[in-house]
């Protein structure tokens, strides 16, 4: 039994139980496409039987970072690129708790990236949300490392002389466990793919496509969109790795030739994460670290034991 | 002043140094005998100089000297290295089958042991170092058999021949000597007593302060002379309930940290040098979210990679100030290795009950030295754990707004918090690192930035009241001559008190361990007629801060309410301040 009561409770979850009381609309642009995230959790959420309570929502910071003032869960905003560091060990302390990271492709692929290399490899059992705009939001447009080669703005005037960063490649050669890119504008698809990316054991990566009609001019709003499990053109098993990074590589090859895919491309459900690899060699206690010493009346050990290595 | 021994090995890095070193000081410390080590390294892993060095006596020893009485030296190098320490009537021992031709001084005893020979004889040449300490023994007069259970405990891992073959290394080693040489006229006894010690250095104190005061969550990234705490809560925490997590680099592990905490583990970091830089990024999120972070800073000499396996206090100003904006946070300095312990302890009472970053600076020479404690220096029952206002799930509701949010940031007269762990109904609330309302929404309302700043440093005010940040003293009270100093400079500035004394000189130690909040000493340097500050550093950065807790104090105008100074606004708070009372 956890010392943190919301854990594991059984009740009907109200959708609505994630609106919160204060600020309740969010800022965003009018057509922004992080609403459709928001939505997407909103919804994906009851239906994996999770109350507001036990998840943690963990952000870094542009406009994807504002998720979680929108969403009634505990929300920890951190600093620009952090999110994941912060996500995963708060994990590792209370394995119990439901974590989301969220952040934009500029938190997570730019200054974040090393983290998003080192989450995935080490496939902790989180899942992360990049909004992928192709662009830098709230600092007013500026170039991103999803932006196209030849994207002109106001940092990049005469067009970006770099190829974008490989997301969905990315991740796959770093090592997580569950890899999909959905699409703002197809929530039905959303939905589905966060509630499952929330249930996967491991590390679940999904790059959401949110359109920026403010600062991305030439901003595809990702329609029309196709998605590869349903779409007769496309033929691959997400449990096979080669055929998996083969679908990647022409998805992001044809995204900025202007069709956009998306879709789960990866899944692999028997490796395991971190914390289970650590458990199976005695360094992870059964218990969460965060229950131990929790009540009051928690006899706290004394380490006499300690000592005595040091006669 | 102590009747001591000094005694040294050296050699190649990659020779074994090390373990050598510490058979002889754990042996030493069996028999009852005070222990004060140091280390000569590089930043290599073969090759260069490198010593361990042993100051012992039956008197508590709490520094190095400059006089070497025996040493083993592997390579010429060593003895080059040492000859300002040697002495007229220092032993040498070498081995004069090996390819280097010893130049040793006449005036020393040059006692020629055949090390690698001897050590083929006991069952491999890999135990030459362990056939020099029975030579040693020999010449001390030291009980070869107080190494008997050292060597148990260093080989009982690699089976009981091992250690039979180590116990006749030394055997040969003591009996080569006995029967070659006659050194009583050198003088060197070792005396044995009763007494049962610890042998300990100032990075495993800190490990195991953090483990006692029930460290759950350790996330870090290997830098010298850091990485030690690492090691040791590695293996040992897993005992206690807690994991240590290795992360990709520093930025990740404050962060990850971080994380732990805020999930409700009690958790740490350590690093040093250009880690320390990295790590600054956090500071501010982890104090304005209000989260129990200690962060422990194991000095090295910097700037940039500086030297990374040297002796520097060089990163007060660091601790102090590092990091954008103002960051309320409290600057705790161990000044010996039982602090170690202590301060850790209370780092962890303080950043749960304030809910601030605590800093926990320590340094290289700290890191690395060995030393003997009586057990009850450690006494585990002394340890008590105070998380603050860290609320359940029945607490929880009288922390609610009247629409029922629970209030994380709350404006309180202490300026403290009530901390509610994800996972508690009725607890969900926002935190971030943007300024924010009690709530943990964020805000740029003027009046709410006001009320979240003086709140996170009332909780300063309200330590400062409530703990104890005394200073530690030493020598003559009413002495006309004051060294103030911080961090681990105490231990050699106690043993010089004797030093000075033998000249006449009194003087009156004060030893700081809190740099922030820190002691108001203005009464005790208005009182002396001479006042000297302390610290392994080229610009003072203490000395500093004593002058300028001493200087005339100012009135101040402070404006932080996000919005620039306007001209009437200041004219009309000129003059009151014109007329108000200078601030004590």
């Amino acid at each position: 039994m956890s010392a943190f009561n919301a854990i594991g409770e059984e009740r009907e979850i109200d959708r609505d139980e994630y609106t919160p009381g204060v600020e309740p609309q969010p800022t965003w642009c009018p057509g922004c496409g992080d609403f459709g995230v928001l939505k997407s959790l909103k919804q994906a959420l009851p239906e994996a039987g999770k109350t507001p309570e036990e998840v943690l929502t963990v952000t870094g910071i542009g406009c994807s970072g504002k998720l979680n003032s929108y969403l009634d869960t505990y929300g920890f905003h951190t600093i620009h690129g952090r999110s994941l560091p912060v996500a995963r060990a708060a994990k590792l302390a209370n394995p119990e708790l439901e974590v989301i990271a969220a952040g934009g492709d500029g938190d997570g692929y730019g200054i974040g990236g090393n983290h998003f290399i080192h989450t995935a490899r080490e496939n902790h059992d989180i899942t992360y949300i990049v909004f992928n705009n192709e662009i830098f939001g709230l600092t007013k447009g500026q170039t991103s490392p999803t932006s196209p080669k030849g994207h002109k703005s106001k940092t990049q005037p005469s067009g970006s002389a770099k190829t974008p960063l490989r997301p969905l490649s990315t991740s796959l050669n770093a090592g997580a466990s569950y890899i999909a890119r959905t699409a703002a504008v197809n929530p039905n698809q959303a939905k589905e793919i966060i509630k499952e990316a929330i249930e996967h054991d491991g590390f679940a990566h999904v790059d959401f496509l949110t359109q920026c009609p403010t600062w991305n001019k030439d901003a595809r709003q990702y329609v029309p969109y196709v998605d590869v499990q349903e779409s007769d053109d496309y033929d691959f098993d997400v449990n096979d790795r080669a055929e998996a990074a083969e679908m990647m590589r022409e998805t992001e090859d044809v995204l900025n030739e202007g069709t956009v895919l998306t879709g789960r491309y990866y899944v692999e459900d028997d490796r395991p994460s971190y914390s289970q690899e650590k458990h199976a060699v005695g360094e992870m206690p059964d218990q969460p670290l965060a229950e131990r010493y929790f009540d009051d009346d928690a006899e706290w050990e004394r380490s006499y034991d300690l000592l005595e290595r040091h006669t | 002043m102590a009747e001591d021994l000094n005694w040294a090995v050296g050699g190649e890095a990659g020779d074994g140094i090390d373990s050598t070193g510490k058979i002889f000081a754990q042996a030493l410390a069996r028999a009852g005998r005070h222990v004060f080590t140091s280390k000569d390294f590089a930043s290599r892993i073969r090759g260069g100089y490198t010593a361990y060095k042993i100051r012992t006596s039956v008197e508590e020893v709490q520094s190095v000297v400059d006089r070497l009485d025996i040493l083993v030296a592997l390579t010429q190098r060593t003895i080059d290295e040492n000859l300002d320490e040697l002495h007229d009537g220092s032993a040498i021992i070498y081995d004069g089958e090996r390819s280097w031709e010893a130049e040793i001084p006449d005036e020393m005893t040059a006692v020629d042991v055949p090390l690698k020979s001897l050590a083929e004889d006991a069952g491999g040449a890999i135990m030459r170092n362990i056939v020099a300490l029975g030579a040693a023994c020999e010449i001390t007069g030291f009980d070869v058999e107080y190494l008997d259970e050292a060597l148990e405990k260093r080989f009982g891992g690699k089976g009981s021949q091992i250690v039979e073959n180590n116990k006749e290394a030394a055997r040969l080693g003591q009996e080569y000597v006995a029967e070659n040489y006659d050194l009583e006229h050198l003088g060197y006894s070792v005396e044995t007593t009763d007494n049962d010690y610890v042998l300990l250095n100032g990075n495993e104190a800190i490990g195991m302060g953090a483990i006692a005061a029930g460290c759950r969550f350790y996330a870090g990234y290997p830098i010298t002379p850091a990485t030690s705490i690492m090691e040791y809560l590695t293996g040992r925490i897993e005992d206690y309930g807690g994991h240590v997590v290795q992360a990709e680099d520093e930025l990740s592990a404050i962060n990850m940290a971080l994380g732990g905490a805020r999930a409700g583990a009690r958790a740490m970091t350590a690093t040093s040098g250009a880690g320390i830089d990295l790590m600054t990024e956090t500071f501010g999120l982890v104090a304005t979210s209000e989260t129990p972070l200690v962060i422990a800073d194991v000095q090295r000499s910097g700037p940039s990679t500086g030297m990374p396996t040297k002796q520097e206090q060089g990163d007060l100003n660091m601790a102090l100030y590092g990091g954008h904006g103002e960051v309320p946070r409290f600057v705790i300095t161990p000044t010996s290795i039982t602090e170690c312990f202590w301060k850790t302890v209370e780092a962890f009472n303080l950043a749960e009950k304030y809910q601030t970053p605590v800093f926990l600076v320590s340094d290289l020479a700290m890191s690395v030295t060995e030393q003997t404690f009586p057990p009850e220096a450690f006494d585990m029952d002394d340890v008590e754990i105070d998380r603050g206002k860290l609320v359940d799930d029945d607490e929880v509701d009288e922390w609610l707004d009247a629409q029922g949010h629970f209030r994380a940031h709350a404006v309180t007269d202490d300026g403290v918090s009530p901390r509610a762990i994800p996972g508690t109904v009725d607890g969900a609330h926002m935190s971030t690192g943007l300024e924010h309302d009690e709530l943990g929404r964020r805000t740029e309302d003027q009046d709410e930035r006001v009320q979240q700043v003086d709140k996170r440093y009332r909780k300063v005010e309200t330590a400062q009241e409530e703990e104890n940040w005394d200073y530690r003293e030493f020598g003559d009270e009413d002495a006309d001559n004051l060294i103030i100093s911080w961090g681990s400079n105490e231990g050699a500035l106690v043993e010089a008190l004797d030093y000075l004394k033998e000249d006449g000189i009194d003087v009156r130690v004060i030893s700081v361990p809190y740099i922030f909040p820190r002691p108001d000493l203005s009464e005790e340097i208005e009182a002396a007629d001479d006042v000297i500050v302390v610290e392994c550093n080229a610009t003072g950065q203490f000395a500093d801060l004593i002058e300028h807790d001493v200087l005339t104090r100012v009135k101040r105008i402070n404006k932080y309410t996000g919005v620039r100074f306007k001209a009437d606004e200041l004219a009309e708070q000129i003059t009151e301040q014109l007329s108000a009372e200078v601030p004590a």
